[in-house]
Order: C-alpha cells, then sequence, then structure tokens
C-alpha cells in the first residue's frame, strides 16, 4: 500500500475521486432538497446558503441534482466495467491462450466490434429498443469490452509458453486452472489500468449521450443532461454550466489518474523484479 | 466525441470570452461605413427558392420579400391590395374580379399582366399549389383583357381571398429555384448555401410608399442560439431573434422587440383514452396548471398566459374572455376527480418530443403541478420522428406537451379540432364545435369573428386540451435600427426596415 502512497497520480485521482464518491454516498442519506423540486421563483440563483451550489433554469437544487447526477455516472461505469471486464476477459483469454483458428476467429470479431464509432452502436441500440439505463449500459459494455478482450488476450498469449505454465502443465493441471490461477494474476495490473481508463471513457460517454438527449432521460438528473440543459444559460449566468462540467472534469480525471498511478507502480515493480 | 468533449467546453468558453472582449472595437470600426445594409440571420436552409415548391416557413419569411400575390397582409393579418388594385365580388359571392395594376414590373423587367397571373392560377389548380394556401372549389380562372382576372367558384367561401397571397411568378420563366424574380420590393442577388442570401432593393417597385430604405439585405443561415448571440455582439449581425433567456443580457446595448408569435404551447389531452375522455378529469387538470410557471419558468415571461386554441395574434378573432373559465384551483379540481371516480388521482404518461427543451422543461414544471392533486406524471421522452409517428399519426398516446403553430388564416388553426380533420390527434369532438366551424365558411366581418371566439369558447369549455401560453417572438436590433415588424404567420418585411439618422451618417 505505501507504494500507492508514494505516487502523486494516484493521490491527486484519489483526492478526485473522493469528491465525487462523498457526493454521491452522502446523496444516499441526505439531499438538501428534492432534486426534481421545481421552484420557479428562485431559478437561476448563484451561490448562497439555502443553495450552496445555486439553482437551475427551473430553481432546482444544483447540489441535490450533483449528488444524484455522481450515483448514476458511477453507477453506470461500474456496471460497464463490471460486464465489460466478466464478458471481455474470457473471451480474450480464450483466444490468447489456444492461439491459432480461435485465436484468428475471436480476435477478427473483436475487431469488427471495435470498427463502429461508440456513438453509432449506442444510436442503433436506442433507436429499436427505447431509451433507458440498462440500454445505455448494454451500449456502452459493446464499446468497453472490445479493450478487455484485447489486453486478456495479449497477456494470455504472452504467458501461455512460460516455462511457469509449461511446468503447471506438466504436473496435469486443467488448463481452467492455469489460466484462473497462474497467468491471470499476473495480468491484474495491466486489467486494473483499464478498468480505471474504461470506468472514465464510459461516464464521459454517458455523459456525451445524455448530451445530445440519448441518454438519461428527464426529470433524473446526469451531468451531460446538465451541461446541455445549462449551456443556452453560459452568457446569463457561466456558473451553472461551469459547475456540471467540472463535476465531470474532477471524476474523469480522477479515473485518469488513478489508471496512470498504477500504470506507473507496475512499471516500477517490473523494473525492480 | 467522447475524449473531446469537455475540450470543446473549454474551447466554447475561451471562444465566448473573447467575443466579449473584441465586441467593443469593432463596434467603432462600423460606425464610419454609410449604413445601407441590414444583416439578419434564418435558422434554417432554405428548402427551394422557387416559393411555389418551397414550404418552410424560415424560407417563405425572408422569400415573400421577392414575390408578391394579388393581395398581400399587413401586421394585423388583414388582406391589402398589392399586384391586384382592386376586386369586386358578386352578390352571390362566386364571381370576384380582380383589377391588375399597369405598372407593375418583375425584377427582369418584363411588365407583368394578367396573362402571368393566370400562368400562375392554372398552376396552383393543376398541382394545388404549394400546399401552404387552400383553393377552395374554384371552377373556373378568366383574363378577359390584360389588368383583369376573373375567378370563379363553384360555392361561396370565407377563406378563397387569402389564398390570394400566393405568388404570382412570371409566364415562361424557368429558373425560379436558381435565380427567382418577382414583384417585390426587394430582388433575388445570390444564395451562398449553408452561408447567405443577399438581396438588394427594387428602385423600380410601383408602390412609392413602400421603396425600401435599406440598399443590401444579407440574410445568413445560422441557428446556434449562442453564435447567434457572439454575432450581435460583434456586429455581424444587426437583427436577430434570440431565445427569451437572452433577452435580459442584450437589452442594455439593443432593442429588444417582442411581438405575439402564430402558436400555442398546449398539453394535449388524447380525448379518446381513459381517464382523459372524461371532461371532468379533463377540467381537473386544467385546473391543476398554474399556467404562470411555465410562462415564467420556460419562457421567462416572454409569453401570454391563455384559454384559446388559438394564438392571440388574430387580434380581431382572438378571444380574450376565457381566462376565468377553469382558472387555477387545486380544491375544485380534487373535487372533480372524486366525481369523477379518482379520489387518489391517477397515472398519467406524458409523451414529449426530447429535441425541444421547451417542452421537455414545460412537462416537468407541470409534473410537479398535478402531483398536487394526485395525478402521477411519468414523462415519456421521445426523438421527433418517433413523436410524429405514435402521437401525431397514429394518435397513440395518452398525452403530449407540443406547440401548436396556425396559419394566416385562423379557421385553418381552427378546423384542426374539428371531428373529421386529419390534423386532429387530439381526437376532440364536439359536433357543436364542429357545427360552428361549419358556419364560418359562408359568414364575414364581424359575424365571423363572433363565430370564431364562439368556437375558442366551446373548447375552453369543454377542456378539450389544456392550452397553456402563447410564447412571444423577440428580437434583438441595434440600437439604430427600427421598423421591424411582426406578422401572424413569420415574415420578416424588409422595406419597413429603416436607420434612424441614417441620412447624417
Amino acid at each position: 500500500m505505501n507504494k500507492y502512497l508514494k505516487n502523486r497520480n494516484f493521490i491527486i485521482g484519489f483526492i478526485f475521486l473522493s469528491i465525487i464518491l462523498i457526493l454521491a454516498f452522502g446523496g444516499l442519506f441526505f439531499k438538501p432538497y428534492n432534486p426534481s423540486q421545481i421552484d420557479i421563483a428562485n431559478k437561476l440563483q448563484g451561490f448562497s446558503r439555502q443553495h450552496i451550489l445555486g439553482t437551475d433554469h427551473l430553481g432546482r437544487d444544483i447540489l441535490s441534482r450533483l449528488m444524484v447526477g455522481s450515483t448514476i455516472s458511477l453507477e453506470i461505469g461500474f456496471f460497464v466495467v463490471l460486464f465489460g471486464a466478466l464478458i471481455g476477459i474470457p473471451i480474450g483469454a480464450i483466444a490468447g491462450y489456444y492461439g491459432g483458428k480461435i485465436d484468428e476467429i475471436i480476435m477478427k470479431l473483436i475487431d469488427t466490434l471495435m470498427s463502429f464509432p461508440g456513438v453509432l452502436i449506442a444510436l442503433m441500440l436506442i433507436a429499436v429498443f427505447n431509451v433507458s439505463l440498462s440500454i445505455i449500459i448494454l451500449a456502452l459494455v459493446l464499446i468497453a469490452l472490445p479493450k478487455f478482450a484485447r489486453i486478456s488476450r495479449s497477456g494470455f498469449y504472452k504467458y501461455r509458453e512460460s516455462p511457469f505454465v509449461l511446468a503447471t502443465k506438466a504436473r496435469g493441471a486443467s488448463s481452467f486452472r492455469i489460466m484462473l490461477f497462474h497467468i491471470l494474476p499476473h495480468l491484474v495490473p495491466s486489467l486494473m489500468v483499464t478498468a480505471s481508463l474504461t470506468f472514465a471513457t464510459a461516464i464521459i460517454s454517458e455523459a456525451g449521450l445524455s448530451y445530445l438527449g440519448l441518454g438519461i432521460q428527464p426529470p433524473t438528473p446526469s451531468f451531460g443532461k446538465m451541461v446541455s440543459e445549462a449551456q443556452s444559460y453560459i452568457l446569463q449566468d457561466p456558473l451553472y454550466v461551469f459547475i456540471p462540467t467540472l463535476a465531470i472534469t474532477i471524476l474523469v480525471l480522477g479515473f485518469n489518474l488513478i489508471g496512470d498511478g498504477i500504470q506507473d507502480i507496475s512499471e516500477k515493480d517490473k523494473n525492480n523484479e | 466525441m467522447k475524449k473531446n468533449f469537455v475540450l470543446l467546453t473549454l474551447l466554447f468558453a475561451i471562444f465566448v470570452s473573447v467575443i466579449f472582449s473584441g465586441g467593443k472595437s469593432e463596434k467603432k470600426a462600423s460606425e464610419y461605413k454609410i449604413k445601407d445594409t441590414v444583416k439578419l440571420c434564418i435558422s434554417s436552409e432554405p428548402d427551394s427558392l422557387n416559393p411555389w415548391i418551397s414550404a418552410a416557413s424560415d424560407t417563405s419569411a425572408i422569400m415573400d420579400n421577392v414575390f408578391e400575390g394579388l393581395m398581400g397582409f399587413n401586421e394585423e393579418g388583414t388582406l391589402v391590395p398589392r399586384i391586384s388594385s382592386s376586386y369586386t365580388v358578386s352578390t352571390d359571392g362566386l364571381v370576384y374580379t380582380f383589377k391588375i395594376r399597369d405598372d407593375v414590373y418583375f425584377h427582369n423587367g418584363k411588365h407583368l399582366s394578367s396573362a402571368d397571373v393566370l400562368y400562375s392560377y392554372q398552376s396552383f389548380l393543376k398541382d394545388g399549389g404549394n400546399g401552404n394556401y387552400r383553393f377552395p372549389s374554384i371552377s373556373s380562372i378568366a383574363a378577359p383583357d390584360d389588368y383583369t382576372f376573373v375567378v370563379t367558384l363553384s360555392s361561396p367561401s370565407a377563406s378563397f381571398l387569402i389564398s390570394t397571397v400566393e405568388e404570382i411568378l412570371p409566364k415562361g420563366y424557368d429558373k425560379q429555384a436558381t435565380l427567382p424574380i418577382g414583384t417585390g420590393p426587394y430582388k433575388f442577388v445570390e444564395y451562398q448555401p449553408s452561408q447567405k442570401i443577399v438581396f438588394e432593393a427594387n428602385e423600380n417597385y410601383y408602390d412609392k410608399t413602400r421603396l425600401p430604405s435599406i440598399k443590401n439585405v444579407i440574410v445568413y443561415i445560422m441557428s446556434d442560439s449562442s453564435s447567434i448571440i457572439a454575432a450581435l455582439q460583434s456586429n455581424q449581425l444587426d437583427a436577430a431573434e434570440i431565445s427569451s433567456n437572452n433577452a435580459d443580457l442584450l437589452s442594455d446595448n439593443y432593442n429588444v422587440i417582442t411581438g405575439p408569435r402564430n402558436l400555442v404551447s398546449v398539453l394535449v389531452l388524447n380525448n379518446k383514452i381513459a381517464p382523459l375522455d372524461n371532461v371532468k378529469v379533463r377540467t381537473a387538470i386544467n385546473m391543476a396548471i398554474k399556467k404562470e410557471d411555465v410562462v415564467n419558468g420556460v419562457f421567462d415571461g416572454y409569453a401570454q398566459v391563455i384559454n384559446s386554441n388559438i394564438s392571440p395574434v388574430y387580434k380581431k378573432d382572438y378571444n380574450n374572455d376565457l381566462l376565468t373559465i377553469n382558472s387555477y384551483d387545486l380544491t375544485k379540481a380534487k373535487d372533480l376527480l372524486s366525481q369523477a371516480g379518482y379520489p387518489n388521482g391517477f397515472d398519467l404518461e406524458i409523451t414529449i418530443p426530447s429535441n425541444y427543451w421547451q417542452h421537455v422543461d414545460t412537462a416537468q414544471i407541470i409534473q410537479q403541478q398535478l402531483l398536487k392533486i394526485g395525478i402521477n406524471v411519468k414523462l415519456k421522452n421521445v426523438e421527433w420522428g418517433t413523436w410524429l409517428d405514435q402521437v401525431y399519426t397514429n394518435r397513440n398516446y395518452s398525452s403530449t406537451i407540443i406547440g401548436i403553430d396556425g396559419k394566416l388564416d385562423p379557421y385553418d388553426a381552427l378546423v384542426r379540432y374539428t371531428t373529421d380533420s386529419r390534423n386532429n390527434f387530439f381526437n376532440y369532438s364536439n359536433s357543436e364545435y364542429d357545427a360552428v366551424l361549419n358556419s364560418t365558411l359562408s359568414a364575414s366581418g364581424q359575424e365571423l369573428s363572433t363565430l370564431y371566439k364562439k368556437a375558442q369558447e366551446i373548447m375552453a369549455k369543454d377542456a378539450g386540451s389544456a392550452f397553456i401560453c402563447a410564447p412571444s417572438s423577440i428580437v434583438a436590433t441595434t440600437k439604430d435600427l427600427k421598423g421591424y415588424m411582426f406578422y401572424p404567420v413569420y415574415f420578416i418585411n424588409f422595406d419597413s426596415l429603416y436607420y434612424e439618422n441614417s441620412s447624417t451618417n
């Protein structure tokens, strides 16, 4: 743990992330106002004691909306990483460990999936089904999955012929056992990096989709929707658009820095080996 | 798009601040120029320069400075003579005889005669015009001499005259779509796709009282509201329609003028879906909506509260006495719901086209308001195409929020609520309403207005839907530009524009 505390990237990333985590978890227990409560008389108020971060164009409390928005962003990021990893890593493992024809077929399929722009996949899914949280997560998982598969495939391919794997194989261990207990642990650092970067990408993709009106639907607040709603007030009340934009920046930067930190540390470990 | 998102936001902020700081110095430079040019903008690309093909209101708003019909309209929507100096109607109301002016020339120098009018009307009757105006049951048209044009109807029609604003084009000219010509006070000069359309004053215009004061008019194509504001502040535009949230921002350095728009913001209730088929339920919904909140919250006060299915833009025909019907009263609304058998309210789904943020915001306000009488609103955001398909075409919805626009003739706005109307996606049906609208066809003058008002009253008492407000048009112009006028249909009249003190510059 000590080595993580010495890494500047990791520390800053962790602090950034904590801000959002406090907002999100704090919001589960206590919110200053109902985030959908409209109060026209108090719209577009700046920072004040009643509304710490001010109110939006319909007089809703921005802090309360950020709390709900961050929960949703984290929820989406979490499920995208979870499902992306659960599906992507085994696919990559099979391709990399067995190699040959299987590898070729699986990786061609993954490359096909990768060649679709993310937003296009999301658009197609939303056109077929109606917009809902699960469809957004599904779309983002399809975008995240190839990254996990590629990282996992290259790792398994690298270690499948290494002496300790051959030795274990000679001892009669099953392929499943070798993959899960002997190769996978070596890939944890690089998969962790992928996970944190995917988390960031998922959050910003959701913000982008919501900004375009294809993501989380009103009245549920989300970072991207808040930015797009605030955009038309940018000249009147710049703070209104600044706050949700800052929230997205902090959250995404946080995950990116943590990812960088883990990478630094694992490289240092490797050099020390 | 994903990673660039934050970057773009930042860039945009920098761009805006640059515009702010640069605005003042540029203003000085332009003060030395002689002011004979007005720079305006419209939000969408023209669909066709040929007025008979074009159907977009943005296009006709500017191109109708180039073209004219037998008659034109003024800012009250009243018909005024244009190409025809006068007309007479036979006593049975069937034969209209138009006297054509003898001093009208097309922009290419060709003299206008009744042959051009005849050619134009033959085309209208052949393809039914461009769909902007209806030509009711014309049995024959004729041009007995060079300056007379006669239309014979098969049955009397009050709305025939309105259709005579349809544009007259020269006979035997086939380049209307690329180099359009008409008889109007402005000539078309050039069109650069997705950039601008340029017009020039027609110095030979026949009506000397309407001779243009501005020599050149350039209309830019701009849709983003922030870039319109930036362009205004950097003097790249002299006048532009702006959104309500920017009105206060500009009111110090610009003239911000407002006028009614032919648009009605409505919470549409599908009259055939339970429980909305019950008039008590619809009345309760009407009574629970505090329309002022929508006006202030969504339109920043730039809208007029109404309880009529047409906009106050029809000054003669709008019924101003309906606001007391089903006015805001939560206790009564709850009573009505109990009487209708829903003492604890019910669930209501509102389908909203998500591309219109005004409707999305209105829906969120109404959601909160209806909660107070126990109606639990679920918002269903759909794309515009889905909205058109599900709501407008197939009428498969319970309620929706939409802006309903009207044409020059109030009849067109009212007729969509009749039982058999193709556009009656409200599923509203009242035989009394149908009968009143039918009797307007043969009425005229004061009697016609009374009938139109009667129809609005029936609608309000029936609580056919919840008619919320009529949003205003808001235009910001530079301080010295005067004469911007609002019309019942979207039209930017170039020839009424002038610069104050422009002679001294």
